[in-house]
């Protein structure tokens, strides 16, 4: 399938799958109003938290791609709040419709019409055994009379009850539960309920989460899956991609590999081979400048891929313009920081006199393709 | 075998998995296609997430990876019981 494509249709169905949670949210809410206004304040507070909801989510994911783990935190805990506030909405709207149907399906059910029926001929034999013993009672026929009724009635009041109960506890077998039936005794369960309410849940957990995942994701790296398609590609198929010292090599199955650059050890300027790299001294330029725009109190610097999305590179531009850096020993890194070596003209100094070639090793070739 | 085979073998799994469970999903609520188109598009956005946590662990970008490779799993495991669970009831229950 097309990246870009997918890159489209998930956005579309995390929103869809975003739309359809807000709706049940707002619909359980609704249930609880009683007056037109009080339906208005349910469903804009519906509507409220779901939106707040995945603005959290994006915000949150946005701060943990900068490395701002506390504010990360914080934005998540407050998402993981409204998240179980919108499962639970989920969860009751999807009871609640369950309990709908099966209110709609008892009535066309045979057993339960005659159960029915059978209570309503109860009904009017009370009645009339009452009627005959009240007519009795006036002329004081009561041994000949009301006395000869009294056990009918009695049983007749006794079987009413016996009914009465059986129609309250009745709940009518469809294909459906014949089947929650079937998955309760095959995996050992009692209630078949249950299984269905476990089932809900995890319907109204991906509905909420994959919806919110998906949005947060093409929002956040404005058309994930587009601008990675290359780099995805590239380490697995064109092994003339670069692998940077630092970085482990974690191909997986290179084993069923042959890798051509098996004998080149990999190398802090071994960048590029390929012939054109976009990456221009502009580039460079403004990611050094954001890389230092971006410098924390502790005195780290900004994370890559947060300076892609600012300056409009993709992210393994990015990483080569960082590599190159580091290799240069113009950065420094410590853990999952990066920490500068000199000041921010004198890194642009340096690095555009490698780039021009003055002190440039013949070995980088970062600017062939472009230069050509 | 390849890592492109392996690709291959473990998205069609997958994919057969969701297919294979949606009887199951549709049980929930039969003749309601509001619903049908539900559980549709949460099993699109499964096989994307699976695809970009997929390509995400390629780049080393782990979090990213676990983030969306963690809803893949566990929906993966109620489709895997929904399936199974068909079958039995296909077969063997009814």
């Amino acid at each position: 399938m097309d990246l870009k494509l997918e890159g489209q249709v998930g956005r579309f169905i995390g929103v869809v799958l975003y739309a359809v949670s807000t709706i049940m949210s707002i619909k359980l809410l609704v249930q609880f109003a009683d007056s037109g206004i009080d339906q208005l304040m349910f469903g804009a507070v519906g509507f409220g938290f779901q939106t707040a909801m995945a603005i959290l989510f994006i915000v949150g994911f946005k701060m943990a791609q900068e490395k701002s783990n506390g504010l990360a935190a914080i934005f998540f805990g407050a998402w993981v709040f409204l998240f179980f506030l919108s499962l639970t909405a989920s969860m009751g709207f999807f009871i609640s419709s369950s309990a709908e149907k099966t209110a709609k399906s008892i009535h066309g059910d045979e057993k339960y019409e005659l159960m029915q029926s059978q209570m309503k001929k109860l009904d009017s034999d009370i009645e009339q055994m009452q009627y005959q013993m009240s007519v009795y009672a006036k002329k004081y026929y009561y041994t000949r009379g009301v006395e000869k009724i009294r056990p009918a009635l009695n049983q007749a009041e006794k079987d009413r009850q016996a009914v009465y109960e059986q129609i309250m506890a009745y709940e009518p077998v469809t294909s459906n539960d014949e089947f929650f039936i079937a998955v309760a005794k095959f995996i050992g369960a009692e209630n078949p309920e249950q299984i269905r309410f476990i089932i809900f849940f995890c319907v109204a957990v991906a509905v909420d989460a994959i919806g919110a995942l998906l949005i947060a994701l093409s929002i956040v790296s404005n058309g994930f899956y587009e601008e990675n398609q290359e780099q995805v590609k590239a380490p697995l198929r064109d092994f003339k991609e670069p692998v940077m010292a630092h970085q482990e090599d974690l191909r997986p199955f290179k084993d069923s590999y042959k890798d051509p650059l098996q004998e080149r050890p990999y190398s802090t300027v071994d960048v590029k081979t390929s012939s054109d790299t976009g990456i221009t001294p502009e580039t460079v330029t403004a990611y050094v400048n954001s890389l230092f725009a971006g410098q924390k109190p502790n005195g780290a610097l900004k994370g890559r891929l947060s300076i892609a999305d600012e300056i409009g590179i993709s992210n393994q531009q990015a990483e080569r313009i960082h590599n190159l850096l580091k290799g240069r020993k113009l950065l420094k890194v410590d853990g999952k920081k990066t920490f500068p070596v000199t000041s921010r003209a004198k890194t642009i100094e340096r690095i555009m006199a490698d780039m021009n070639g003055e002190q440039a090793d013949d070995s980088i070739g970062f600017l062939k393709g472009k230069e050509a | 075998m390849n890592h492109e085979q392996i690709k291959k073998i473990l998205f069609i799994g997958i994919m057969a998995v969701s297919v294979g469970s949606l009887p199951g999903y549709f049980a929930l609520f039969p003749d309601e296609p509001i619903f049908y188109a539900i559980i549709l598009s949460i099993q699109a956005g499964n096989f994307i997430l699976l695809q970009t946590g997929y390509q995400a662990l390629f780049r080393r970008e782990c979090s990213l990876a676990v983030v969306c490779l963690f809803p893949v799993a566990f929906l993966g495991s109620l489709n895997f019981v929904l399936t199974v669970s068909y079958i039995y009831y296909e077969f063997f229950y009814r």
